[in-house]
């Protein structure tokens, strides 16, 4: 997958508050999709399908421990986040040096 | 776990003071507005805030933490929604012969671990995918 496809999967995913809190409740770790749906206002079926959309997007992977199907958090999805902020930042820089440039010390700023 | 800080550098031809008064007092000009803001309207510094304006609108960005002309300001970050959650962003003005290298520093993801169980309708735009990146970047 693209850089930027996976960046768009991952900033789609993150777009819906409900896939929203369940990344907060990875946040505290590793959890079974059974606990999850008990501390989020929707069924079991509908957080399983928003996991799926998580694990597409490299944000959430499962790790099977015995017969429990543990999801938590995976660094890929949060990289690729990582990587688009600096990009905003360096384009806001990028403005203000070109900014900058075109304002040399004593002229006239009006 | 504390996500790494997102640093972002630029070098520009101007003495450190002259880099600190073009990024401070002009911000409004050279703030990429139509694609980095809520309201897509104007952005100054106003006593301890940064604020963006549009007609009746307005949002604070950001509060002034550090204001040391000419080379360090320090802000809080809460572009787009309120201050219960910011990140922090450090500014340095760095003079090297006759150019200046600016390094913005954005950090505190840590802060946020608990997230914000609150308001997630914010205005379309950066701080709203920038809202986004945070809660996943501060677990």
């Amino acid at each position: 997958m693209s850089d930027q496809l996976l960046l768009d999967r991952v900033l789609d995913a993150l777009g819906d508050p409900m896939r929203r809190r369940i990344v907060e409740q990875l946040a505290q770790g590793p959890q079974p999709v059974g606990e999850l749906s008990h501390s989020l206002p929707i069924g079991r079926p509908a957080v399983s399908r928003h996991l799926r959309v998580l694990g597409d997007a490299g944000l959430v992977h499962h790790n099977t421990q015995g017969t429990r199907n543990f999801y938590e958090l995976a660094p890929q999805g949060r990289l690729e986040l990582h990587r688009w902020l600096s990009a905003l930042w360096d384009s806001t820089l990028g403005s203000y040096a070109a900014y900058v440039a075109s304002h040399p010390e004593g002229q006239d700023r009006s | 776990m504390n996500p790494a800080p997102v640093v972002s550098e630029v070098r520009v031809k101007a003495t450190a003071g002259h880099a600190f008064a073009l990024f401070t007092d002009h911000i409004g000009e050279w703030w990429p507005v139509h694609s980095h803001s809520v309201h897509a309207g104007t952005v100054a510094f106003e006593g301890n805030e940064l604020v963006e304006r549009r007609g009746e609108q307005s949002a604070v960005w950001a509060e002034v933490t550090r204001w040391e002309p000419p080379s360090v300001l320090g802000l809080t970050w809460h572009a787009g929604h309120d201050a219960s959650r910011t990140t922090d962003i450090l500014v340095t003005f760095t003079q090297d012969g006759e150019e200046t290298l600016v390094r913005l520093t954005h950090t505190g993801w840590e802060r946020l671990e608990d997230g914000d169980q609150a308001a997630t309708d914010y205005a379309e735009g950066w701080p709203v995918v920038l809202d986004r990146f945070v809660l996943a970047l501060a677990v």
